[in-house]
C-alpha cells in the first residue's frame, strides 16, 4: 500500500508533539492528536489487510548501500500499532489532571511516533533508526517525571538498550554484507534478506537476537526492567510494559524468523530454554516483591517469556497465541499499571503492606484491579487465557517437555498475583495502612478502565476477528516438524 | 586555459590563504589602535584586555581573514583533480579534507574575540600548512605542511585567555617538536631504503620502520592513545572556539596525514592501526567519564572520536583505498565538524566551564540546554542525528574491511561514551539546579556564571543553534552530502 498513507500514520503524532511544544499547551492538542492517530489506525485496517507485507517496493529515498525509505503494514504490524495508539490515548486521558509541562505530553506523542515507525518499517535500517529513536522520549519520561530513583533508572534503561542495539546494528551490517556477497544485491529489505548458514549465520543470529533480547527482556539482561518500570510515572510504565517490551518479540517474529528460517528452527531448543527460564525466574522474583509496581514489572518478565515460548514453537497455534498474548498483555498490564498509578496518586505508597481493606473504601478500584488481575492470571473468558492456552498447545506440539514449564508459569502467576491483590484490597489493614486516604476512582478514570475491561472481555470471549487479522503474516512462518 | 585551471585548482587555495594572511597583517599594521595591543607587556603576563574601541579594526581584520578562507573554500570546491609530481597533487581525499578544515576555520574567525591582527593571521598560516598537507605529493611537502600547520597552533594556544595557556603552549610545542623529529627520522629511513621522497611504498623492514615513525608523528597530531598525553591540557587551556578548531580542522588534517602514510604501508602498520584505534576509542571514553571540567571532558571525547577516524582510515587502506571508504572518513569529519565544533562554541557562548554548573540548567536556560542536548546526542551517535550516520558509515566500512573485533570494541566504546554524553543531559534535565550553599568553599563564582545573563552576541548564539540543527539534519539527509561528495569528485 502507498507509502504516503503509512507515513502519515507515524508522522501524525510527531506533528502533534511539535504542536504541543510550539503552542505551549499540553493536554488538549495531545488528546486531539492521539485520538486522531488511533482513529486513523482503525481506518487503515481495510487497505492493510488487502495489501499485506509483500507489497512491491515503490519508494526509493537513497539507493546508496541499498537503504530505502520503505514502510509496510500487515495484520501483525497493524494490531501492534493499534495497541500503541490506544495505550497512548489512554495515557493522555489517565494523566489528564496532572499539572505537567508541555514537554510531558509532547514526549508521549514523540514516543508514539517512534513506536509506530518501528512497527511499520520494512527496511531494516529504518527499523533500527526508529528502534533507537524510541529511547530518547522514554529516557526523558522516566528521568523528568518519574519517582525517587528516576535519575538512575533512566540511565540504566538507556544504557542497557543501547548495549543491545550495538550488537543489533553490527549484526544487521553483517547480514546485509553477507547477503550482498551471496546474491550481489545491496538491500535492507526485511522481506528480501536471507541470512547465511554456518558459523557466520549463528554469529549474526546471536548478535541480532541479543539486541532483541535486551528489550523483551530475557534473563539475565532484564535488570533494567524492574527499575525502569518502578521509577517511571504511571503512564510511562504503561508504555514501557505495554508496547516497548513487545518490540523485542516483534523483532524475533519480523526479522529473525523470516531471515533465518532454518537456523531459527535449529536453535529453537536453546531459545525455548531461555524463554522457560524467563517464565520461572520472573514468577519467582514477582513472588518475592513487596512493592506492587515492582511485582507487576517482574510479572511482565514472566509473561513475555510465555509469549516467546509460543512464538518459538513455530506452530500455527503457538505463533498466533504468542502474538495474541503480546496484545492482551499490553492491555492487561497497561490497566494494572494505570490502576497502581491511580492508587499511588491517592495514597503515595506502593508497598503491599501499606494498604488493606480497600474494597469498602474504593469499590471500583478494587473491582477493576481484580478484573485485570484475573485477566493477567489467565482466567478463562478473559484475554490472558486465550493467548496462554494457544501458546501451550503450540509448545505441546513442538517441544512437549516445555509444556511443564508453561504450566508451572501459569500456576505461579496465580501464586504471586492473587496474594498481592488480597493484601492490598481485601485483607485487613495494618497499623501503617494509608487506606483511609484513598478515594474511589472518579468518572474519567472509571470510564477509561471500562474500555480496557471491555477489550479484555471481547478478546477473551471472541478472539476470532483479531486472530484473522494476525494470520496472514504469521501462518507464513509456520514450520511443520 | 586548461593548464591555468589546473594550476588554479592546485595552488589557488594556498595562494589565496597566503595573500589573505599578508593582507591581514598589513591591515593590522596600518591601524595604530590595533598595534598597541599586539603583544602583552612582559610585566602583565597572560593577555591584554581588549577594549571596545578596538573592535572596528579587529572586525575588519577578521573579515579579511574570513573572506580569504571563504574564497579558498570556493576554489577547492570547484578544483579539478590534479596530480603533478613530484611535489604536489590534489586528489579526491585531499580535496575533501581541505573542505573540512577550511569550513572549520570560518566559525573560529567569526567568533574570535576581536583584537589585533595576529590571531587571524596565525589561523590563516595554519590553514596554509593544512592545504599543503592536502596537496602534498611527496614526503617533503607533507613534512613542511605538518610543521606549517603546527607552529601557528602553538602560538594560538599561548595567546589564549586561560592562566595556564603558556604552560599548555610549551607542552604542545615540545610534543609537537617530538612528532616532527619522529617524522624526520622516519623520512630519513624511508629515503635510505627507497632513495626517493615521493609518496611510494618503501620495500622491506627498514622501509616499514621508517613509515612507522612517520605514522607515529601523524598519530601524535591526531591524539591517538598512547600519544595523546599533550591533548587534554592543550584543549583545556585554549579558548573554547580554538579548541573546537583543533578538534575539527586540525584533526581533519591529521587524519589526512595519517591516511597518506598508512596508504603506503604493506603490512604491520595496516594490521596494527585498527587495534590502536579501538584502544583510543575505549581509553578516551573511559577517562572522559571522570572529568569534571567540561573542556577537558570534551578533549577526552575528541580523543575517543579520533579513534573512529583512525578506524575509517584503516578500513580505507585495507580495502585498497576505495572511494566509498574515503567517503565514510569525509562524512565522519564533516559531521564531527558540526557536532564538536558546535559543542565547543556552545561552551564559549554559554560561558560555563564545570560540570556542576550544568545541573538543572534546563530550568534556567531551556533553549541552551536543548541545544547542548542535541549536540551531545549527535556526538553519542544516537539516530537520527549525523553522529549516527557517521558512525554507521565507519562501522559499515570497517566490517567490509574485515575488522570484526575492533568493530565490536568500537561499539562498546560508543556505549561507554554514552555514560558521559547522556550523563551531561541527565545533569541538565534531571537534577535540581545547584544552590549557592551547596557549592564548595570559595567557588561561589560557579553560580554567578550560571545566573548571569548571557553576554554573547546574538549572531554567535544563532550560529550554535545552526550547528545543532545541522548536526541533526545531516543525519536525516545523508544524500545531501552524497551530492556534495559527487561534486567534489
Amino acid at each position: 500500500m502507498s507509502q504516503g498513507w503509512l507515513t502519515l500514520f507515524w508522522v501524525l503524532p510527531a506533528v502533534g508533539g511539535l504542536a504541543v511544544l510550539i503552542g505551549r499547551r499540553g493536554r488538549w492538542p495531545a488528546l486531539a492528536f492521539s485520538l486522531a492517530t488511533a482513529l486513523y489506525g482503525m481506518v487503515l485496517l481495510g487497505p492493510a489487510s488487502a495489501g499485506a507485507w509483500h507489497a512491491p517496493a515503490d519508494s526509493s529515498l537513497t539507493a546508496a548501500f541499498g537503504i530505502r525509505y520503505l514502510l509496510d503494514c500487515d495484520g501483525l504490524s497493524l494490531s501492534l500499532c493499534w495497541l500503541t495508539a490506544f495505550l497512548t490515548l489512554a495515557c493522555v486521558v489517565a494523566s489528564w489532571n496532572k499539572e505537567f509541562s508541555p514537554g510531558y505530553w509532547a514526549a508521549f506523542l514523540f514516543l508514539e511516533s517512534a513506536l509506530l515507525g518501528v512497527f511499520l518499517a520494512r527496511d531494516l535500517f529504518l527499523f533500527f533508526v526508529f528502534w533507537e529513536a524510541v529511547l530518547i522520549p522514554m529516557f526523558f519520561i522516566i528521568g523528568l517525571w518519574g519517582l525517587e530513583g528516576r535519575r538512575h533508572a533512566a540511565m540504566k534503561f538507556f544504557l542497557f538498550t543501547f548495549f543491545g542495539s550495538i550488537f543489533l546494528l553490527i549484526g544487521s551490517i553483517a547480514l546485509v554484507t553477507r547477503h550482498h556477497a551471496a546474491t550481489g544485491v545491496w538491500t535492507w529489505d526485511m522481506v528480501a534478506l536471507k541470512g547465511p548458514g554456518g558459523t557466520a549465520g549463528v554469529l549474526i543470529f546471536a548478535a541480532m537476537a541479543l539486541g532483541f533480547a535486551v528489550k523483551i527482556p530475557l534473563v539475565p539482561l532484564h535488570t533494567w526492567l524492574p527499575d525502569a518500570h518502578t521509577e517511571a510515572p504511571a503512564a510511562g510504565s504503561v508504555m514501557l510494559a505495554g508496547v516497548l517490551l513487545k518490540m523485542g518479540v516483534y523483532g524475533f517474529l519480523r526479522v529473525l524468523w523470516p531471515v533465518f528460517p532454518q537456523l531459527s528452527w535449529e536453535l529453537m531448543p536453546w531459545l525455548m530454554l531461555l524463554a522457560g527460564v524467563n517464565v520461572v525466574y520472573g514468577a519467582l522474583c514477582a513472588m518475592a516483591q513487596k512493592d506492587l509496581k515492582r511485582l507487576i514489572a517482574y510479572s511482565s518478565v514472566a509473561h513475555l517469556g510465555f509469549c516467546l515460548l509460543g512464538v518459538l514453537s513455530r506452530t500455527p497455534e503457538g505463533l498466533l497465541g504468542g502474538s495474541l498474548q503480546l496484545l492482551s498483555h499490553g492491555l492487561t498490564t497497561g490497566a494494572l499499571f494505570l490502576l497502581v498509578g491511580f492508587l499511588y496518586d491517592r495514597g503515595h505508597r506502593r508497598g503491599l503492606g501499606d494498604y488493606g481493606e480497600l474494597y469498602n473504601r474504593a469499590p471500583w478500584l478494587t473491582f477493576f484491579f481484580g478484573f485485570a488481575t484475573l485477566a493477567s492470571v489467565g482466567l478463562p473468558g478473559l484475554n490472558g487465557f486465550v493467548g496462554e492456552f494457544m501458546s501451550l498447545i503450540g509448545v505441546a506440539r513442538a517441544m512437549p517437555r516445555f509444556v511443564i514449564v508453561g504450566v508451572i508459569g501459569v500456576t505461579m502467576s496465580a501464586a504471586y498475583a492473587l496474594p498481592a491483590y488480597q493484601a492490598v484490597f481485601l485483607g485487613a489493614a495494618g497499623k501503617a495502612s494509608v487506606s483511609s486516604t484513598v478515594k474511589d476512582l472518579d468518572g474519567r478514570e472509571a470510564s477509561l478502565l471500562w474500555v480496557f475491561c471491555g477489550a479484555m472481555l471481547a478478546i477473551g470471549l471472541y478472539p476470532g476477528p483479531l486472530l484473522r487479522v494476525l494470520e496472514p503474516f504469521l501462518l507464513g512462518l509456520v514450520r511443520v516438524p | 586555459m586548461t593548464a591555468m585551471l589546473l594550476a588554479l585548482g592546485l595552488w589557488g587555495p594556498m595562494a589565496v590563504l597566503s595573500v589573505g594572511a599578508l593582507a591581514v597583517l598589513a591591515v593590522g599594521m596600518g591601524v595604530p589602535a590595533v598595534r598597541k595591543s599586539a603583544w602583552p607587556a612582559p610585566a602583565e603576563p597572560p593577555i591584554p584586555q581588549v577594549t571596545a574601541a578596538q573592535n572596528v579594526p579587529g572586525g575588519l581584520v577578521k573579515g579579511v581573514a574570513a573572506a580569504a578562507v571563504l574564497l579558498a573554500f570556493v576554489l577547492s570546491l570547484v578544483a579539478p583533480e590534479v596530480v603533478r609530481p613530484p611535489l604536489l597533487r590534489l586528489d579526491m581525499l585531499g580535496g575533501s579534507m581541505q573542505l573540512v578544515f577550511l569550513a572549520a576555520a570560518l566559525p573560529l574567525l567569526f567568533v574570535m574575540t576581536p583584537g589585533d591582527e595576529v590571531p587571524p593571521a596565525l589561523v590563516l598560516g595554519s590553514l596554509i600548512g593544512m592545504a599543503l598537507v592536502a596537496a602534498a605529493g611527496s614526503l617533503l611537502a607533507l613534512f613542511i605542511g605538518l610543521e606549517l600547520m603546527s607552529v601557528p597552533a602553538y602560538l594560538l594556544v599561548a595567546r589564549s585567555r586561560s592562566p595556564r595557556a603558556l604552560e599548555a603552549a610549551v607542552k604542545y610545542f615540545f610534543s609537537g617538536s617530538a612528532a616532527g623529529a619522529l617524522f624526520l627520522m622516519g623520512m630519513a629511513l624511508h629515503f635510505a631504503t627507497a632513495h626517493s621522497l615521493s609518496l611510494a611504498p618503501a620495500p622491506g623492514l627498514q622501509g616499514e620502520a621508517g613509515l612507522a615513525l612517520m605514522t607515529a608523528a601523524a598519530l601524535f597530531k591526531l591524539g591517538a592513545v598512547p600519544l595523546h598525553f599533550w591533548l587534554p591540557d592543550v584543549y583545556e587551556a585554549s579558548d573554547p572556539e580554538l579548541a573546537g578548531f583543533f578538534s575539527t580542522g586540525l584533526k581533519a588534517a591529521a587524519a589526512l596525514l595519517l591516511a597518506r602514510l598508512v596508504g603506503l604501508s604493506q603490512g604491520p602498520i595496516l594490521s596494527a592501526l585498527p587495534w590502536v584505534a579501538a584502544l583510543t576509542i575505549l581509553f578516551g571514553a573511559a577517562v572522559a567519564l571522570r572529568q569534571q571540567k567540561l573542556q577537558r571532558l570534551l578533549a577526552y571525547s575528541s580523543i575517543s572520536h579520533a579513534g573512529y577516524m583512525m578506524l575509517a582510515v584503516a578500513a580505507w587502506a585495507r580495502q585498497g583505498q576505495t572511494p566509498s571508504a574515503a567517503g565514510a572518513l569525509f562524512f565522519y569529519l564533516g559531521a564531527y565538524l558540526f557536532m564538536s565544533g558546535g559543542t565547543f562554541l556552545w561552551l564559549k557562548v554559554s560561558d560555563l566551564s564545570r560540570r556542576e554548573q550544568l545541573k538543572g540548567l534546563w530550568r534556567r536556560r531551556p533553549v541552551e540546554a536543548a541545544v547542548l542536548s542535541t549536540l551531545l546526542l549527535a556526538l553519542a551517535g544516537i539516530p537520527p542525528t549525523a553522529g549516527f550516520s557517521a558512525k554507521f558509515l565507519v562501522f559499515w566500512e570497517a566490517f567490509k574491511a574485515g575488522l570484526y573485533v575492533p568493530l565490536v570494541l568500537a561499539g562498546l566504546g560508543a556505549l561507554l561514551s554514552l555514560g558521559y554524553y547522556l550523563g551531561l543531559i541527565r545533569d541538565m534535565y534531571f537534577d535540581e539546579p545547584m544552590t549557592v550553599k551547596a557549592l564548595p568553599e570559595g567557588r561561589q563564582d560557579l553560580d554567578t556564571a550560571v545566573s548571569r545573563p548571557i553576554e554573547a552576541a546574538l549572531a554567535q548564539r544563532v550560529m550554535v543553534v545552526g550547528f545543532a540543527v545541522l548536526a541533526v539534519l545531516l543525519g536525516v539527509m545523508p544524500w545531501l552530502v552524497d551530492g556534495l561528495w559527487a561534486g567534489v569528485r
